[in-house]
């Protein structure tokens, strides 16, 4: 009896032994598109024995992927979509095995850019990338100028319309970029009334966005649309309610690219992020983690099934970069 | 919401940290790798290496500190001094180097920046500045600051908000402004030279020279007065005056948002 428990043991151990050794041997992506010694170190760092390779075939034939870049959609990522490397990610991923897209390598999983006059991208998860305008306020983040939120709040119908731009040929521009809420109100112009001029709370979903580059100023641009219509009710992370009234009226404009510590939501870790696009994604149920820039909530981590992605640098954020790798590696979210 | 960062900055000579580093818990208070290591473990959100030797030898051994002290970080690393052509750019972001910094070289050849940052991307390229503000004449609106390069010896006639406007044009993802009549006075930062560049220009501000206390870093990245992103410092950090765990502490009593600085297991 004891020798059979100590046997069922052993062979239980050795089983968890095994399963550990395949599911910690990681193929790390070189796509050209990043430098993969940082990522390399860090995988190591949590555990993994990392194999670096540019070849699509070895990649197409792993069973646990890591997709770093960095910079931008461009020729290069044009390349790895239409390319053998595309088509092996896209085989990892039907096949089940966990992957993992780091910042461009997550971007890249959705259906496209608006970067350098529109890229597509693996169309993994639906959704696309927009690039932070200028020109927001630092501080227009939900809770900021409003009251406790209360869902029903966020029914269309309540989006008081804008008081400062009734003369503005917003509309048109606004509803066929889908329309949505937006979130800042323009910095010259005081809001008379908080509580009616508050725009319907923004929704990373939903935001649009214009198209501004560098050395453009914006005005109104980013204005509620009276229009729009939100998505239906979807959930939206609870934020501490702020008593932010009696804060100076100083105002700072975000700078692009977003470079720098932000914290997620709901954990509250701060992750190191550098990029000026984000992730507007079409399903709320593939985004793990939340943050929010100059007002706009986007994606710091999506996840669905096997496939996962982040658009903070893990490598580069210190403890709480490595427990995200080592959780991806473990298997951590289920 | 995003941080404000603390970047403590570690001038390199012949591989060594110049006038070195007093805190405690070092072996060799001069070794760059132990340097940061230890403001890493401290909680900096950002490690600046800089070249100060400036000759030929002396930028192979900075390449060399550059591969020693990048696979010991987690953050950032940003390194700059004596870059001159795309290849150095290279060569550091090969050595481990995350962001590379130019100065001289920006001003001397514009289409530089141009060119590393299409390959490299934005977010490796920092625009470095040094500025200098012009003896005040009588009838000026406000004050002027022009450019100044090869360590503030040689004026440029450029000014200084134009030409980071103009950096940010050509594709640097951040710029570090150092304050050259502050650098070394612990006077405090250039409050009016930072906060005018850091509306005007739509990159990250790191604002430098002439820390001397933490009020002093408060006052660099509080709104209304320095409006900075990050903050970098070097002798407060380096003569243990204070760590940057102090540092974080003061700025949050303050309401100037920073990461707190984390603590327990590294993983």
């Amino acid at each position: 009896m004891a020798q059979g428990v100590g046997r069922f043991r052993a062979v239980l151990h050795r089983l968890v032994i095994e399963t550990g050794r395949m599911a910690r041997e990681v193929t790390l992506v070189d796509a050209g598109i990043g430098n993969l010694a940082s990522v390399e170190r860090a995988l190591i760092q949590v555990g993994a024995g990392v194999r670096v390779t540019d070849d699509p075939d070895k990649v197409a034939t792993s069973r646990m992927v890591v997709f770093p870049g960095q910079s931008a959609f461009g020729a290069a990522t044009q390349a790895i979509v239409d390319g053998a490397m595309g088509a092996a990610l896209r085989m990892v991923i039907e096949r089940g095995d966990p992957f993992l897209g780091i910042c461009l390598g997550m971007q890249l999983l959705f259906d496209g850019s608006d970067e350098n006059g529109g890229q597509e991208g693996l169309h993994v998860l639906p959704g696309r990338c927009r690039r932070f305008p200028l020109g927001l306020e630092e501080d227009a983040e939900p809770g900021a100028i409003e009251r406790p939120m209360d869902p029903a709040a966020a029914k269309p119908d309540d989006v008081a319309p804008p008081q400062s731009v009734a003369e503005e040929p917003l509309s048109e521009a606004g509803a066929e970029a889908g329309g949505a809420s937006v979130l800042t109100s323009p910095a010259d112009e005081p809001v008379s009334s908080p509580d009616a001029a508050v725009p319907s709370p923004p929704e990373w979903s939903g935001s649009t966005v214009n198209e501004a580059g560098y050395g453009t100023t914006i005005t109104v641009d980013d204005l509620p649309d009276p229009s729009a219509t939100l998505p239906a009710a979807e959930p939206q992370p609870e934020s501490a309610p702020e008593s932010d009234i009696d804060r100076p009226r100083l105002m700072r404009r975000i700078k692009v690219p977003h470079t720098g510590w932000n914290e997620v939501e709901p954990t509250g870790d701060h992750y190191y992020f550098v990029h000026s696009y984000y992730v507007e994604p079409a399903r709320t149920e593939d985004v793990m983690w939340m943050t929010r820039y100059g007002g706009i909530r986007f994606p710091a981590a999506v996840r669905r099934g096997n496939v996962m992605g982040c658009q903070f640098h893990p490598e580069k954020s210190q403890r709480a970069g490595l427990r995200f790798l080592r959780a991806f590696l473990l298997g951590g979210w289920g | 919401m995003l941080k404000r960062r603390i970047i403590p900055c570690l001038d390199i000579k012949n591989g060594r940290v110049v006038k070195g580093v007093h805190f405690g818990g070092l072996r060799d208070a001069g070794d760059p790798v132990e340097a940061a290591r230890a403001y890493d473990a401290q909680g900096a959100d950002e490690i600046c290496l800089l070249d100060i030797t400036a000759t030929t030898e002396g930028r192979e051994t900075f390449l060399e500190v550059v591969r020693r002290v990048a696979p010991q970080l987690f953050v950032p690393l940003t390194v700059g001094g004596g870059v001159r052509r795309a290849e150095d750019v290279r060569r550091l972001l090969n050595a481990g180097a995350d962001k590379v910094a130019i100065n001289s070289a920006a001003v001397a050849n514009p289409l530089l920046i141009k060119k590393v940052s299409e390959r490299y991307g934005r977010q490796a390229i920092v625009g470095a500045v040094d500025v200098k503000r012009i003896p005040p004449k009588e009838g000026d609106p406000e004050p002027l600051y022009e450019v100044v390069i090869h360590g503030g010896t040689r004026s440029t006639g450029l000014d200084a908000v134009s030409w980071c406007e103009q950096l940010a044009e050509f594709g640097v993802g951040e710029i570090l402004l150092t304050s050259m009549d502050r650098d070394g006075t612990k006077d405090g930062y250039d409050l009016w030279i930072t906060r005018e560049i850091s509306r005007r220009v739509p990159v990250p501000v790191i604002a430098s020279g002439g820390v001397g206390n933490l009020e002093h870093l408060r006052a660099g990245l509080a709104t209304g007065e320095g409006e900075a992103d990050a903050a970098l410092a070097a002798s407060i950090f380096h003569f243990g005056l204070y760590t940057i765990a102090q540092a974080k502490k003061f700025l949050i009593e303050h309401n100037i948002p920073v990461r707190p600085p984390e603590t327990g297991r590294i993983i």
